[in-house]
């Protein structure tokens, strides 16, 4: 061995040892939020192929009716469809926002959850809502799926270049990872990321309208590394 | 590949690896944390998006390479500083890690005055023990440019060391003979 990767052995971190759960957590999600992208991407460029650059609109559309054809209008399920509609949103497909009546998960308690969606199941820092209807219960899968996101309080800042918005009075930001995104430290200084699938066609205000009405509890914990 | 079959291979890849990559991109990074959570972050992501056409055999020497060439896109697009400049956000204390001791920050300070490809086959070499032919297909170059750049690098590295106080041994033809004095 040489001196030099004696030295090197010697210092800099740790290279053994699980990281934490949120941190492999956000590797998948950024991960996911990138193939996502990159199917849209590599619908578009298809599309340009096929019928040049003037269908590029054409594509666009098809492909968000591609994206948002699953689990909008999803029935049944154990979800209690109530539930009055309390905001009125900004595009004629957006799925609404109504009260959540049904039993609250560990870590995480919402007071609206997207209409014919329910709470499906949560982990020490992330908590997942799905369709009525649908049988994706993994906790590790985040793909279709409506999620609240503790971050690791390692990872250094939400993206800078997204756009700004106040969430219960607190500043927040919203940006497209793959799908649409929110961060934002809430009044008890935890660091949380909502993802919304694009099934939900939700704007940056209906995000923060469903983030309003999140609430981490002392169960919840964000993890290092 | 089905989503739920991707998600559950890469969670494993993550959790049994994500530490060894995090201290491999501390080098690439001259020390810098949070630089280094960049890149570690940049790689897995592209992993991700590429991870059917990964063979299993190869996944280590694929996550170095991802690891290097997000450290050289960050080069050329000068963003190092930008990348982990924070919002306004936050506004939690997040873990620091340890203070560096005077080694690291001396071997770091070495480190940061190379090149970024030189530094990245330096580090391959000596301290992921890579051989010559996969420090050079993690580089994507020959592997006599991988022997010059490493015989250079730890000729500066030799030179930087000393003059920080750290003389190390002779220099052998690629790797030095002698253990360090200090």
């Amino acid at each position: 061995m040489s001196d030099i990767t004696e030295l090197f052995q010697a210092i800099g971190p740790d290279g053994t040892g699980d990281p934490a759960a949120a941190t492999v957590d956000g590797d998948l999600l950024r991960g996911r939020g990138a193939l996502v992208k990159a199917h849209r991407r590599a619908v578009v460029r298809r599309s340009m192929l096929a019928t040049g650059t003037l269908v590029v609109a054409a594509a666009v559309a098809v492909t968000a009716t591609q994206v948002g054809g699953s689990g909008t209008t999803a029935a049944g399920g154990k979800s209690e469809p109530t539930q009055a509609v309390h905001r009125s949103h900004h595009t004629a497909s957006a799925v609404k926002l109504v009260d959540w009546t049904g039993a609250q998960l560990n870590g995480f308690t919402v007071d609206e959850v997207p209409a014919g969606w329910h709470l499906s199941t949560s982990t020490q820092s992330a908590l997942l809502i799905t369709p009525d209807g649908s049988t994706n219960n993994d906790p590790d899968v985040f793909v279709d799926k409506l999620t609240v996101l503790l971050a690791s309080t390692d990872e250094q800042s939400f993206p800078k270049d997204g756009q700004q918005v106040t969430v219960n009075g607190r500043p927040g930001v919203v940006w497209n990872g793959g799908e649409e995104m929110l961060g934002y430290t809430d009044a008890a200084g935890h660091r949380v990321v909502v993802q919304a699938p694009d099934a939900l066609h939700w704007t940056a205000d209906q995000l923060v309208a469903f983030a309003e009405g999140v609430h981490v509890t002392s169960n919840a914990v964000a993890g290092v590394g | 590949m089905a989503a739920a079959e991707r998600d559950e291979e890469f969670r494993a890849y993550v959790v049994a690896n994500r530490s060894a990559l995090v201290r491999t991109a501390t080098f690439l990074a001259c020390g810098d944390h949070h630089v280094a959570e960049d890149l570690v972050q940049t790689a897995l992501m592209r992993m991700y998006v590429a991870w059917p056409r990964v063979r299993k055999d190869t996944v280590d020497a694929y996550a170095r390479k991802a690891l290097v060439n997000a450290l050289i896109d960050t080069r050329r697009r000068g963003f190092a500083r930008h990348e982990h400049s924070r919002a306004e956000i936050p506004d939690v204390v997040a873990l620091d890690p340890p203070a560096p001791t005077d080694t690291e920050h001396a071997v770091f300070a070495a480190l940061a005055a190379l090149p970024a490809r030189m530094r990245a086959a330096v580090i391959l070499r000596h301290l992921s023990e890579l051989t010559v032919a996969e420090t050079a297909e993690a580089l994507g170059c020959s592997e006599g440019t991988v022997k010059s750049q490493t015989s250079r690098a730890l000729d500066q590295l030799r030179e930087s060391l000393t003059a920080a106080g750290l003389p190390l041994g002779a220099r052998g033809p690629d790797e030095p003979a002698t253990a360090r004095t200090s």
